[in-house]
């Protein structure tokens, strides 16, 4: 009878012992596979972040020697053809010995065009505005010259307490608008340009749009000028977000922390 | 009331909510909620069936052996679809085959359309219990939460549901035939208690999808 019983129960038992043990075997194997899985995908996560930072460094690394051949040729072929020129001619002056003035007079303009010169350079080097206007100013004086160039309307807004914000980020940011405004000019067909910037507790909010034709998909992420502000956005910790928007044309959302900025 | 209607109530409630959130948002829905609607859509159907031919005074055990490899066919295109990026997709899809086979085999073999069909059910709980305990154990990876953000609570909800009804259930169904043999009094227990674990199951799908991603 004992063992009849004791029977009955094994019977019962081992089965539901045995789909404990099938249950349990059944979850480790599908974690495991997760687990492969997950690590996989993070190491392609990690390659492909790895690549575009590299892409992103060979792109700083290439505007940058573009902008120092173009301040070299600016160099070369301005300032030092006109200093050299003015250097003869004053040559010129000294063997003559008699003053004369239609010379002089030649040397006057010819130092006053490199004195131009020299602050043209100076200007595309640090945007003087900037450090004259303030930034609010500096920005519509870019959006006036847009308006004079084509016949666009353009809209800037700005919250009030973005007067003292650290120079690098006003830099970054004037540079940044002055490249995009420059795009939408060149590229969008557009009729209206939209800015605003808000500044929340530590964090700068930053929007353009245009209502243009948009971006190209195929060049969305291959663009040097947007790969260039990327990088630029990346200096001040920033996120950057731009597409084509819903109703059409281009858009770029760009956020930055003010306060980490401010060491720098 | 009596309590066998009280339950009856309770149960077809339970019910009716899931239901009116699926009609209410299935368009709105992500493909894996989409696939618990139809879940939702099949109880649906067998649920009033079953009580009409109950209400006729017709067998009518027969539906159960429609509900298994329906129902189990739309747990694993949930799960298939929640695991999509973790899991060889034929992996599910392998597993959803050979049990679809092996229920046809039991209900024409050895378990006949008018008896109770316990092995497929056993089988298919265990399956489940699986599938949704690995999800539990794959939501404690913080970039799998993340990637799944959006539809988290709901996945945690319905999870949960499957988890409780399922392992709840795997006792009643593997021990259903133990359970005939017994006093009818503790045969009406056991399926009272059967109709609570469903009960709970339909509540907590229907909060998971009542927090479905709205954008």
């Amino acid at each position: 009878m004992e063992t009849s019983e004791e029977l009955n129960f094994l019977n019962i038992l081992l089965p539901l012992a045995g789909i404990i043990f099938l249950i349990v075997l059944g979850v480790i194997f599908m974690y495991q596979q997760f687990r492969k899985n997950i690590i996989r995908q993070q190491l392609e996560r990690e390659e492909i972040k790895n690549q575009y930072q590299k892409e992103l460094l060979h792109t700083t690394i290439r505007v940058q020697e573009d902008e120092r051949k173009r301040i070299a040729s600016d160099l070369h072929d301005e300032l030092a053809a006109a200093l050299s020129i003015g250097y003869m001619q004053l040559t010129q002056l000294e063997d003559e010995k008699e003053f004369n003035p239609q010379k002089i007079a030649q040397v006057r303009e010819l130092l006053q065009t490199t004195l131009a010169s020299t602050r043209r350079i100076s200007h595309e080097l640090m945007p003087l505005q900037l450090s004259r206007l303030g930034f609010e100013k500096a920005l519509l004086s870019l959006l006036e010259k847009a308006e004079s160039v084509q016949p666009i309307q353009t809209n800037m807004a700005m919250s009030s307490n973005c007067d003292e914000l650290p120079w690098i980020i006003e830099v970054t940011l004037y540079r940044m608008y002055s490249e995009l405004i420059n795009n939408t000019l060149k590229h969008a067909g557009a009729t209206t340009i939209d800015i605003s910037i808000l500044r929340k507790s530590d964090q700068l909010f930053c929007r353009y749009a245009d209502d243009g034709k948009g971006i190209p998909e195929k060049l969305l992420h291959k663009g040097l000028g947007l790969k260039n502000i990327e990088s630029r956005v990346q200096t001040l910790d920033g996120k950057l977000e731009f597409g084509n928007s819903d109703e059409g044309g281009f858009y770029c959302k760009i956020i930055v922390p003010i306060e980490t900025n401010n060491q720098k | 009331m009596d309590y066998k209607d009280i339950v009856f109530l309770y149960t077809n409630f339970s019910l009716f909510i899931a239901f009116v959130i699926v009609l209410r948002n299935y368009l709105q829905f992500p493909k894996e909620l989409k696939v618990i609607s139809w879940y939702v859509f099949l109880s649906v159907i067998i649920q009033s069936s079953s009580q009409y031919l109950a209400f006729q005074k017709v067998n009518n055990l027969y539906l159960l052996h429609f509900f298994v490899p329906i129902s189990f066919i739309c747990f694993s295109i949930f799960y298939q679809k929640v695991f999509e990026s973790f899991l060889n997709r034929y992996v599910l899809w392998l597993i959803m085959c050979l049990f679809v086979v092996f229920s046809l085999l039991n209900s024409l073999y050895w378990q006949t359309i008018e008896t109770f069909n316990s092995y497929a059910l056993s089988l298919e709980s265990v399956l489940l219990i699986i599938y949704s305990l690995s999800l539990f154990a794959l939501l404690l990876n913080e970039s799998v939460r993340i990637e799944k953000k959006e539809i988290l609570s709901s996945l945690r909800w319905i999870n949960a549901g499957i988890l409780i009804y399922y392992t709840s259930g795997l006792l009643i169904f593997y021990f259903g035939d133990l359970l005939t043999r017994f006093s009818k009094v503790r045969f009406e227990i056991s399926w009272l208690f059967h109709s609570f674990i469903y009960i709970v199951q339909f509540i907590c799908i229907s909060i998971g999808l009542w927090k479905h991603p709205k954008n």
